[in-house]
């Protein structure tokens, strides 16, 4: 059987387990290219109008696997930590998906909810397992294999080593954070290869991911009420732990159009920075962003950056 | 203490009521126009949904006319209005207002609310509370049903605009009651007056359009310019199905009825959207598919721009439309949003319904199913 896994959203931070699993249980896996002109132009023209961008980009990715595959495979991902839940869009993507693309092969969308416990996972592995085999045992030994796959690529990027980037990084010229969700850090297209460029300039990029778990959660820790979006905790963690780092020169913060929890957390990490004096570049994307416009205040940004550290030094 | 609160409909009716019956002064916010929502929306998140940015227009507006302190929800779940208390209070800090914010969550209501009763110096006897607090809910539901009401009859009102005034009046009136026996003077004499300004009602059976959506957004007309009452001057019956009074009765006190209804809004959403998303999304397909099965002619779904939940919705209410052959309109807002094009857009999809009832689209699913 041939399960599809569209590289898009929560691909970016789930994809070692979900490829493991569907590999150990016999399964053939086949995701998505990495995000072209064309997947994005068909993204946009099935989905809705308001849904933002990164949204719409899923929409291609899906619609571009929906002939070659069995099964396409988009959890309902309500909650993936105790006491936090996800974007809304995130828990309705499949129903948003069924109803907008045509002609889909079943979509496998498990139920995620960590709400209450962690016991949800394993629910919702075992439904997602069912629907190949009926061997508790193999879909058990399928998730434990996948967790381990997704622990080391978690230590791959602590250990500061960007996804798709076989060097080290150079980092002569200083180390910036780059901030977001990870669909748009770690997505070039849609990104408009702002980290590629600032990778080439020389400078060495750090992102939430790269963060241990423990130091976003003291960041967290400074928020009267902590946010209940589980992303929003690692944008803003990231972003307050960040403000805070002598070492880092600056903070760029890729958020995408009409999304809903960005434009509450820039507002808050743009607080944090400018109370610490960290200087903070915000960088709002969708698909009518000209790529002149990110290079220009990008520019800018780093011309800014050099200047204060130039003066700062003598 | 000098208090406020967010509008939100007629709510501040009820929530006046209770606030100043345990001896707090009341400043209510000035009624929404134009000019709160620029100055909230110069002062909120580029990006954030509408009722952020009017909730911060109201909070100036009453600090300006010497609140002290802000009553604000709060709440966890994927819709981001829980988390607007947070950001609201660090704006007002960078504002430099010494307002104080109270945020009701759940699981600090009690408390917060005794600590702020103590502040102020008030003593109320829990009797005494409880009884405050059911006049002020009845007289809640006695406005919302009565704009039911109006929504639903307002095709017939002999002189246009008299409905709107009665409900101005109403509310006025409402508000100055003290007692039960005050409201219901109240009662008496404005249903009185509403049926002698009533024409009887016509052979054919009006156009009947549902209205859904965020839940601020529909109750908080001045900020939808109306598009209840204006539907209802274009001569159609409005349903609406959300009321600040319903949500208190659903969340906050255990109403069979409301339980019973959403059983059935459930059902309706199982094939469409299996999972609750946040905010109301889920209950706008719901009744989506509720109104298209009691044979309404057309469906008018409000959201704020970006708002996340809606969203979700609006992109499922397409299918909902073609497999029950139902008209959606789907009116998103933000501060920006004009009222001309919204009234023009308005008329053409009464037109576009009085057409279809002409040409007799759609009739079987309207007369199969009316007084279902």
């Amino acid at each position: 059987m041939r399960v599809g896994i569209a590289r898009s959203l929560a691909y970016y931070d789930y994809y070692p387990l979900w490829e493991t699993f569907f590999q150990c249980l016999g399964c053939q896996v086949v995701t998505s290219p990495a995000t072209t002109p064309e997947i994005a132009k068909q993204g946009i023209a099935v989905a809705g109008d308001d849904v933002c961008y990164p949204v719409k980009v899923m929409h291609g990715h899906v619609a571009e696997l929906a002939n070659k595959v069995d099964m396409i495979f988009v959890p309902r991902l309500f909650s993936t930590a105790v006491g936090t839940c996800e974007c809304p869009k995130f828990i309705g993507l499949a129903d948003l998906l069924r109803h907008s693309i045509p002609n889909l092969p079943p979509l496998l969308s498990p139920y995620v909810n960590m709400y209450a416990s962690k016991r949800g996972l394993l629910k919702a592995v075992f439904v997602a397992g069912r629907a190949i085999t009926f061997n508790p045992g193999r879909i058990y030994g399928a998730f434990l294999a996948g967790r381990q796959a997704l622990l080391a690529s978690k230590r791959r990027l602590q250990s500061g080593q960007l996804p798709g980037l076989s060097r080290p990084q150079r980092g002569d010229k200083g180390t910036l954070a780059v901030i977001g969700h990870p669909y748009n850090l770690y997505d070039s297209y849609s990104n408009l290869r702002v980290v590629e460029r600032l990778l080439q300039q020389g400078y060495r990029v750090l992102t939430p991911q790269m963060l241990p778990r423990k130091t976003l959660e003291a960041a967290n820790a400074q928020l009267r009420k902590p946010l209940f979006w589980s992303a929003g905790r690692v944008v803003f963690g990231a972003g307050a732990h960040f403000a805070t780092r002598p070492d880092v020169m600056g903070i760029i913060h890729l958020a995408s159009f009409g999304c809903g929890l960005e434009s509450l957390i820039t507002d808050m990490v743009q607080r944090v920075a400018v109370k610490h004096g960290k200087p903070y570049l915000l960088l709002t994307m969708d698909e009518h962003t000209g790529e002149a416009g990110v290079e220009t205040r990008l520019e800018a940004f780093l011309d800014l950056i050099t200047w204060r550290e130039a003066t700062k030094c003598g | 203490m000098r208090v406020t609160f967010p509008h939100l409909g007629m709510v501040w009716v009820g929530v006046k009521h209770l606030l100043e019956g345990v001896g707090f002064e009341v400043v209510v916010p000035p009624p929404i126009t134009k000019a709160t929502i620029e100055l909230g929306a110069k002062y909120s998140p580029e990006f954030i949904c509408l009722p952020f940015k009017v909730m911060m227009g109201n909070y100036l507006q009453a600090i300006e006319a010497g609140a002290e302190a802000i009553f604000m929800l709060g709440g966890v779940g994927p819709c981001r209005l829980g988390y607007y208390a947070e950001v609201q209070r660090e704006i007002l800090a960078d504002l430099g207002l010494p307002t104080r914010m109270i945020v009701l969550e759940r699981n600090n209501f009690a408390r917060e609310i005794f600590t702020a009763l103590k502040a102020n110096g008030s003593n109320v006897r829990w009797h005494k509370l409880l009884s405050l607090i059911r006049l002020s809910l009845a007289k809640v539901t006695y406005l919302d049903n009565l704009e039911a009401l109006l929504l639903r009859e307002r095709y017939r009102e002999k002189q246009p605009g008299y409905c709107s005034k009665l409900l101005a009046q109403a509310v006025q009136a409402v508000d100055k009651a003290q007692s039960w026996s005050e409201l219901g003077q109240v009662k008496t004499r404005v249903s009185a007056q509403l049926k002698a300004e009533l024409l009887p009602p016509p052979a054919q059976p009006p156009l009947r359009v549902g209205i859904v959506g965020e839940i601020y957004m529909l109750i908080e007309s001045s900020v939808n310019f109306f598009i209840g009452e204006r539907l209802g001057e274009l001569g159609v019956s409005v349903t609406r199905n959300l009321y600040g009074s319903n949500w208190v009765r659903e969340h906050l006190l255990p109403d069979w009825r409301v339980k019973h209804q959403m059983r059935r809004i459930a059902r309706y959403c199982r094939p469409y959207l299996p999972q609750r998303v946040g905010g109301h999304g889920y209950e706008t397909v719901g009744y989506v598919v509720d109104y298209a099965k009691k044979g309404y002619d057309g469906l008018v779904q409000v959201l704020p721009l970006t708002c996340m939940p809606e969203i979700i919705a609006e992109s499922i209410l397409p299918t909902i439309s073609k497999q029950y052959d139902i008209p959606v309109l789907a009116l998103t807002f933000d501060e920006h949003a004009g009222e001309t094009g919204l009234v023009t857009r308005l008329e053409a999809f009464v037109d576009m319904l009085r057409e279809r009832r002409r040409h007799g689209v759609g009739r079987e699913r309207v007369a199969l199913s009316v007084g279902d």
